[in-house]
């Protein structure tokens, strides 16, 4: 097991070069220092995602599980950012499509307890919009998200959905454009 | 980003908004990384490092392996076992077991041919 390791002090490293050779060599220390360089930013493309904290977590250990089995097919082409980006990506739309087949509740054990982020801006204001975010049809609501606030390409999204680019651009106008009224409401009220 | 979707003012404002209002908790770092180290029977970084390479290919081979050897052993037995009830293997066993004229005990020559085989 690897709880040994928890109590290794991360050395630093010069570059993500390294840190991957470092990492595909099993340099405990530097299995950390990459968890720690990646695990918000998968977890919070996992969230947005799901939308369950529980399963974020749950998701986010499996994408990390994920990638340091498969670290050896890291080609460099892109960003490892980029490529554990996917990797979260695929991980939570996969999950979602196996709840939507068996329509069942996973009962998990962590995180159900963390508490929400400090809100950096009116709390109402920010429900709402999410509340909006959420109320999407869930294609739209994937491929926003996916697109603009996770950043993919349409054609990524595309890959990723098993529909054409040509489509996810339709959908994420489509998003937008359900998205602006409720903006414009919430800004009314706001004045 | 080529073939995008058209970017407005408004879009970049719903946009900079939806971030801010569709960001989740902060993940349960120490919590998700020691489940990452606990996770069993999978490779984890110090499980990798002990994990045996191949190993599923070892025990195939090993298997196969183990069956020839008893085939053999289990042969050789059955053979000298027909040998010592007296049947005599002809020396073209397999043109023996096949001819129709041929009345030289045609079925302990096929039995030893199967044996062999």
């Amino acid at each position: 097991m690897l709880t040994e390791s928890l109590a290794v002090i991360p050395t630093p490293v010069a570059d993500e070069r390294e840190l991957i050779a470092r990492v595909r060599q099993g340099d405990p220390s530097a299995w950390r220092i990459f968890y720690d360089s990646h695990v918000d930013a998968v977890h919070r493309a996992i969230y947005r995602l799901v939308r369950r904290s529980d399963w974020a977590a749950e998701l986010s250990q499996d994408v990390f599980v994920k990638a340091f089995e498969h670290l050896s097919t890291f080609r460099g082409a892109s960003s490892i950012a980029t490529w554990l980006r996917v990797l979260a990506a695929r991980t939570a739309i996969d999950e979602l499509r196996r709840q939507t087949r068996e329509r069942r509740h996973v009962v998990l054990d962590c995180a159900a307890e963390v508490p929400l982020s400090e809100p950096r801006f009116d709390p109402i204001l920010r429900d709402r919009i999410a509340a909006a975010i959420d109320g999407l049809p869930e294609r739209l609501r994937l491929v926003f998200v996916m697109h603009d606030l996770e950043g993919f390409t349409h054609n990524e999204i595309g890959t990723l959905l098993d529909v054409p680019a040509g489509t996810v651009r339709r959908q994420v106008s489509e998003a937008r454009a359900a998205l602006r009224p409720q903006l414009a409401i919430l800004k009314s009220e706001d004045s | 980003m080529t073939n995008e979707a058209p970017f407005d003012d408004r879009d970049e404002q719903l946009i900079r908004l939806a971030r801010e209002a569709y960001d989740g908790p902060p993940p349960p770092r120490e919590q998700i990384w020691k489940r990452i180290a606990d996770v069993p029977g999978r490779s984890t970084p110090l499980g990798r490092k002990r994990r045996m390479p191949r190993r599923s290919w070892a025990i195939a081979l090993g298997g196969m392996a183990a069956s020839l050897v008893v085939g053999i052993v289990m042969g050789r037995i059955s053979a000298d076992a027909a040998e010592r009830r007296g049947a005599q293997p002809s020396a073209q066993p397999g043109a023996a077991a096949i001819s129709a004229s041929s009345n030289e005990q045609p079925a302990r020559v096929v039995s030893q041919r199967l044996v062999w085989f």
